[in-house]
């Protein structure tokens, strides 16, 4: 049972949304297929990123992929703990494992229910 | 589908990491477009970085006195020694038949037909370490999908995916110039090298020790494009100029 709290975008990650602020992070379906993440390059506090763009990457001991903003605006917050301890991710994707907050500027990805995001990973 | 193969020599490193880039990218702007197969080989040998691993690690002097190059991967994973081995790398689109969209299918699918060919050529090689890769050098462990023989590592592989498009690349030792790398690191003792160097020797194997030196790119891609070609139900197709692809020579440095 995932979260209901927030919302998923396809690219498997979570959204959660106060006000203009977007906490977000990778779903356990993604952190489950990627295996043991190693590192986490994320963007830095200050900078705007792009929905639906590259924000970053994250490396597992068997790939390298992109991490795509699922909302326009300004990073505010890195979860600083990632750099030494990226298996967070792993352990607590949900919780502890958040990777950035965006104050957004209105501008989003499609975002669907957890409901939503349960099927569409059930069905692939 | 076809699956298309080449086999396009020796290169720089910036030379060749250029050439599996714009592979990249062309699966990434058109998924419609077939796989590609490439078998390669670099001159100067070269490290090539895991796409995440600092070069601080590497000491200039000695790689300058080896003549070796330096280069990051687009893929992920640790730094190889591109010395004395076939290096591959496919290309293609997210949900090719075969491989799918996750990582461990690519990774899975491609080995199979790795570990097929090298069987078909005398190898008895088989897909599955019981290693966590950790550490500077790629061959210092074999992962799950990896290739080994009598559980040491002959193929290292690594792997990065983009929202349409994936891109693999794998090292396939032919001899022992792997066991170079711990020498070409900075601030290490004699002592901690030569350990180093006798692990790497303990845990790898080398088509060579295997009495199959002899199998060259060409041979080995040929099985390895048919056995691929069948696990995605395409057919193999040898291809003579990869310009149709669209990839360029180096013109930037692309060491950062």
């Amino acid at each position: 049972m995932r979260p209901t709290d927030r919302t998923y975008t396809k690219e498997h990650e979570w959204v959660i949304t106060e006000g203009d602020e977007y906490t977000i992070g990778i779903t356990d379906y993604a952190t489950e297929e990627l295996g043991d993440i190693v590192y986490l390059d994320l963007p830095e506090e200050g900078s705007t990123v792009t929905a639906g763009e590259s924000m970053g990457s994250i490396e597992t001991v068997k790939a390298v992929e992109e991490i795509y903003a699922p909302v326009s605006g300004e990073i505010i917050e890195v979860n600083a703990a990632l750099a030494d301890q990226p298996e967070t991710v792993n352990q607590s994707p949900y919780e502890d494992g958040w990777l950035v907050k965006i104050k957004g500027d209105g501008e989003t990805v499609e975002l669907m229910s957890s409901d939503d995001y349960d099927r569409m990973v059930s069905g692939s | 589908m076809q699956l298309h193969w080449f086999v396009d020599g020796a290169r720089p490193g910036a030379a060749n990491m250029l050439r599996d880039r714009d592979l990249l990218a062309r699966a990434e702007q058109d998924p419609r477009l077939d796989p590609v197969l490439r078998l390669y080989a670099w001159r100067p040998p070269a490290v090539s970085l895991g796409f995440h691993q600092s070069d601080e690690v590497l000491d200039p002097v000695a790689l300058r006195e080896h003549g070796f190059d330096v280069v990051r991967r687009p893929t992920g994973g640790a730094a190889v020694l591109h010395h004395e081995e076939i290096t591959y790398s496919v290309s293609g689109a997210l949900g090719t038949p075969g491989l799918g969209r996750s990582v461990l299918g690519i990774h899975d699918g491609i080995a199979a037909a790795l570990r097929d060919a090298l069987i078909a050529v005398g190898v008895r090689a088989r897909t599955g370490g019981d290693g966590r890769p950790i550490g500077f050098a790629c061959f210092g462990a074999a992962g799950g999908h990896e290739i080994t023989v009598d559980g040491r590592k002959l193929v290292g592989s690594a792997l990065r995916r983009t929202r349409r498009a994936f891109l693999q690349h794998g090292s396939i030792l032919v001899g022992e110039g792997h066991l170079l790398l711990p020498r070409l690191q900075r601030d290490r003792d004699v002592a901690s090298i030569e350990r180093e160097v006798e692990e790497l020797r303990a845990r790898t194997c080398t088509l060579r020790a295997l009495g199959a030196a002899h199998v060259e790119a060409g041979a080995l891609g040929e099985e390895f494009a048919a056995r691929l070609a069948h696990g995605l139900g395409a057919q193999a197709r040898r291809v003579e100029d990869p310009a149709v692809f669209g990839i360029r020579e180096a013109q930037d440095d692309l060491r950062n």
